[in-house]
């Protein structure tokens, strides 16, 4: 165990490593990607935009700027360009909005993906199988931008059922934090319960057709016992690391188009107005935050594979 | 086809060959923690027109014993030679020219064939080894499906539209393209019906009579090995515990696993039939090829294992007629004198 | 006394793309309490869908079923699910072919047995567990205690199996059914595994239905012999008479393809020429006769499957020949076998 740790971290060390100067790289050869021109503001002379250069350290080599960049932003003193405050703040501020977007809609894509594959496994081939196939890649193929709008326009702004937008604290107010966040929950899940069901539904008809769930059913058990205690349990294993790490890209700041439509205020939501703003700091830092989660929680997925599928034993 | 070519090179001959395999490897450091010797010191020859057969239960080496042979696989210790030449570290292109000599049939012909080529396709890769092409190749193809026993009017099939026997036959069909010298047959007939197997193994001994090749027979059935074989190679857990005639193998065993093995054997004969008589079965089972019992391999389920046994690996002795077993206390053999 | 179980002209056809395929077509047999009845057949035979018939493990929409098998007082084919359900590891117990993969690799050996126990018996999951160990014990896996934790992947093959017996046994049961227990086992193994299912047959008086690819075999183990060819019963007959005197042509042929030490080495093996036939267009009347030898305008329809032999009322074959040619017609270089076709092809 300890072992794993250590390599794990090794590695993440090194992804983290790849990613930043990746990015660091991709806002240097970026057209109009000089920070200095936007920061000195519309008429600057020559000789501010030099001196903001030389301010801000923009004139040294690359990778002395990555490399002070990056020290910045391990101790934690990182400044953004555009509004010139600290970006882990900013991105502290986001998070509890970003968190809890991400929670609530994991456990619905999850619970309904579930109800939805099984129930299209055992009607494998019938009629509602093909209903929910259809609903599915439907769900799958709409941007959850357009179904944000159509579920804020229809019901927040023509029935007054959920409010407009915003965020609102749990601590505040757990009942305004629930209404606010259900239209923002189900239009991130929609995509995720489409494709969740459909890969649960091959997972289970993969199993149904395992030798160990004939001889479960030749032991008298019910059909129940042998759908829940044998064939989910093996199915839903595969689906876990799934469901880790889009759970990982969603805290990580990926469901920017659903934070901006409900204007949450979130992570994600922070790293959309950087990128219009050619922001390099805080896209940085949030690029390698949801790197490093995703690398965490990959690792805490491998854990629980071994605890889940005796079989598979911990290597790096 | 006697193994009286002792004296001269054989064709195919293995010395202290060994393969070993890493068991668990992490990805950025550490190194191989434990090992599996899958092939240890084994040596054999394979004689020009004999086949010789090698039969163990699984994990006895046997299949990685063939793959080192052929140089699918590249063996960790000792020397394979062919024709004198060692061709034990020969590079891909040094391969090419014994490619053509030495070809492999598998177990599986399912998995063996490329479902995506039509039966002519995969016969004539063997052809272009040799730069036969064109319309020389078509006939070549028609010519090799019809020694096989196939319908030469099949050559635009999928390896799907056949069954297991006949796909086993188009593995062969391939192997033959080459005019190879000697086969090296894994498990050739163990995934086919019974019926279908009789068929396959005539087709082989047809073929061997007519080119004179050379088998090396891999499997787990004693009584096909039996049947196809000249000389028989007993492995246990990666070793040879015997090797002689295959008369001899059967009708003498001088080894206690090789005798275990064919009391196993369920027979249809009536007089072992009457008697219902339960053969004297080892007992246990093969230990690990990670960490095998030390001393002889076979003491733990060995009814005549003593003291020595325990500790002393057995050499590979030769006996009268040339017999060679690796045990202490041979059966039927009263003086232990070595 | 009335047969433990009476199969009784059983037929199951499944529904395809391309048109129904009659997979067991017309099968009657019967098992007595402690009595071996090994099903001898190739692959396509419709040995194992019979056998997974009984217990209606191949019920689906596409499969349509006929005939009886009386069991106790439950008829197996038309029996309800919820039926099906109480006789299933209480009363009929399976063991499969392959123990790599008919346990759940996920569960500890222990669970997988106790949850059978207490799915029939209102006993705690402590006395089942205690029950379990001793089941393990019985069937001669070592350190019992401990293994009843290990998951199956951390046992052998050959422990695999014997934990899938132990399995089977957990509810007494009074029929098994063994698809094939022995044939992904190593032949040393293979003897263990044999002697086990024999010593439980002289200790409990469970009937077995022994399902095989392998003559061997059943001359070792079984009392009575179905050979199937093509879903259908070709030929039945008690073990000796089934070895000594086989009335059928594609018995012959098995018979004669295996080699054994009794065959001279490197002598051609008698193969049956062709390969079986699709069960979705079999041949009109005897499905054997276009591998036959010996077939003669007759066989264009099919043979009652009764009794040819006056003095052997219960050897029962599917073959228009004359009994009294068959001793010359099976013989092949001194030895039972299918002469070679004179056709070609």
């Amino acid at each position: 165990m300890t072992r794993f740790i250590i390599q794990r971290t090794a590695q993440m060390v090194v992804v983290l490593f790849c990613i930043s100067i990746f990015t660091f790289l991709i806002f240097q050869v970026i057209p109009n990607g000089n920070p200095a021109l936007r920061l000195a503001g519309q008429a600057a002379t020559p000789q501010t935009i030099a001196a903001i250069e030389r301010q801000w350290g923009f004139d040294k080599p690359i990778y002395v700027q990555y490399l002070d960049t990056m020290q910045k932003i391990l101790t934690g003193s990182v400044i953004s360009y555009s509004q010139q405050i600290n970006v882990l703040d900013q991105i502290k501020r986001g998070l509890p909005a970003t968190i809890s977007l991400a929670g609530g809609a994991a456990v619905i894509w999850l619970l309904f993906g579930m109800a939805l594959g099984t129930l299209s496994a055992l009607r494998a081939g019938r009629f509602s199988d093909r209903v929910l196939a259809v609903l599915s890649l439907v769900g799958i193929s709409m941007p959850s931008f357009v179904v944000a709008t159509v579920a804020l326009y229809l019901l927040a702004y023509k029935v007054h059922v959920f409010p407009l937008s915003g965020y609102v604290s749990l601590a505040q107010d757990p009942w305004q934090w629930f209404l606010h966040l259900v239209l923002p929950w189900f239009s991130l899940s929609i995509i995720y319960v489409g494709f969740y069901s459909r890969v649960l539904r091959s997972n289970m008809l993969d199993t149904l057709a395992e030798d160990y769930v004939r001889t479960a059913t030749a032991k008298g058990l019910s059909r129940r016992r042998v759908i829940v205690g044998h064939v989910l349990r093996a199915s839903l294993i595969p689906l876990m690391s799934l469901w880790g790490l889009d759970f990982a890209g969603v805290i990580g700041g990926g469901a920017i188009l659903v934070e901006v439509v409900f204007n949450l205020n979130g992570v994600g939501q922070y790293a959309a107005e950087s990128i219009q703003t050619l922001d390099v700091p805080p896209i940085l830092v949030i690029v390698m935050y949801g790197a490093f989660l995703v690398v965490v929680l990959s690792a805490m997925i491998d854990v629980l594979y071994v605890v889940l599928d005796p079989r598979v034993r911990l290597t790096a | 086809m006697s193994a009286a070519g002792a004296d001269r090179v054989p064709l195919l001959a293995a010395s202290g060959l060994q393969q070993r395999f890493p068991v668990t490897r992490s990805l950025l450091f550490g190194r191989p923690s434990s090992y599996l010797t899958a092939v240890d010191d084994v040596s054999l020859a394979l004689h020009e027109g004999e086949t010789l057969g090698v039969v163990g239960e699984s994990g006895c080496g046997k299949t990685s014993l063939a793959r080192c042979l052929v140089r699918l696989a590249r063996p960790t210790g000792g020397t394979v030679h062919y024709r004198g030449q060692d061709i034990t570290h020969a590079s891909a292109r040094q391969l090419r020219p014994i490619r053509a000599e030495i070809q492999m049939v598998f177990q599986d012909p399912e998995a063996s064939l490329n479902p995506r080529q039509r039966v002519g396709q995969i016969v004539a890769t063997g052809l272009r080894l040799r730069g036969v092409g064109g319309s020389a190749a078509d006939r070549e193809v028609r010519n090799l499906l019809a020694q096989v026993g196939l319908n030469p009017e099949h050559v635009n099939r999928f390896p799907h539209e056949f069954s297991g026997g006949q796909r086993q036959r188009i593995g062969i069909a391939r192997a033959l393209a080459v005019q190879p010298k000697v086969i090296v047959l894994d498990e050739p007939v163990s995934a086919l019906d019974v019926s279908i197997q009789a068929q396959v193994v005539n087709l082989l001994d047809d073929l061997q009579q007519e080119q004179g090749l050379s088998y090396l027979f891999v499997a787990h059935d004693l009584a096909v090995v039996r049947h196809v074989s000249d000389r028989i190679a007993v492995m246990y857990l990666g070793q040879i515990v015997e090797l002689a005639a295959a008369d001899e193998v059967y009708g003498r065993p001088l080894h206690p696993y090789t005798a275990a093995l064919l009391a196993a054997i369920p027979s249809t004969d009536p007089a072992r039939r009457r008697g219902r008589h339960r053969p004297a079965v080892a007992p246990g089972e093969p230990g690990n090829p990670i960490s095998p019992p030390p001393g002889c391999r076979f003491h733990p389920r060995c009814g005549r294992a003593t003291d020595v046994c325990r500790t002393t690996q057995p050499p590979l002795v030769a006996y009268s007629g040339g017999h060679l077993a690796a045990c202490h206390h041979p059966l039927g053999v009263e003086s232990v004198g070595s | 006394m009335a047969a433990l179980l009476q199969v009784t002209d059983l037929e199951v056809a499944f529904r395809t793309h391309d048109g129904p395929l009659r997979a067991v077509d017309g099968v009657s047999f019967a098992v007595d309490a402690g009595q071996i009845v090994a099903v001898v057949g190739e692959s396509g035979s419709g040995k194992s869908v019979m056998a997974m018939t009984l217990l209606g493990l191949t019920r689906g929409a596409n499969a349509s079923f006929g005939g009886t098998a009386q069991f106790g007082d439950v008829e197996l084919v038309g029996a309800t699910e919820d039926e099906l359900r109480a006789v299933r590891g209480a009363q009929i117990a399976m063991i499969f072919q392959n123990p790599m993969t008919a346990l759940n690799p996920v569960q500890r050996i222990g669970r997988q047995i106790v949850e059978q126990i207490r799915a029939h018996e209102p006993v705690s999951r402590a006395a089942a567990r205690a029950r379990t160990v001793e089941l393990l014990d019985r069937v001669g896996i070592p350190q019992a205690a401990t293994r009843v934790d290990a998951f199956p992947h951390e046992l052998s093959g050959g422990m695999r199996q014997r934990a899938m017996i132990a399995l089977a046994l957990s509810c007494q049961p009074r029929l098994l059914i063994a698809d094939e227990p022995t044939t992904a086992l190593d032949v040393t193994i293979q003897a263990q595994i044999l002697a086990e299912i024999e010593e439980l047959r002289r200790e409990t008086g469970v009937g077995v239905v022994f399902i095989t690819h392998d003559l061997g075999i059943v001359s070792q183990i079984a009392d009575q012999v179905l050979v199937m060819y093509g879903g259908r019963v070709v030929e039945s007959a008690p073990v000796d008479a089934m070895f000594d005197d086989p009335q059928h042509p594609y018995t012959w042929g098995l018979l004669g393809s295996a080699p054994t030490a009794e065959r001279a080495r490197r002598s051609r093996l008698p193969a049956i020429g062709g390969s079986p036939p699709s069960l979705l267009r079999p041949p009109a009347g005897c499905h054997f006769a276009p591998r036959c030898p010996h077939s003669f305008d007759p066989c264009g329809q099919t043979p009652a499957l009764r009794d040819r032999l006056a003095d052997r009322p219960g050897h029962l074959d599917r073959c228009w020949l004359e009994p009294g040619q068959k001793r010359r017609l099976r013989e092949v270089d001194g030895q039972i076998g299918l002469a070679a076709a004179e056709r070609a092809g």
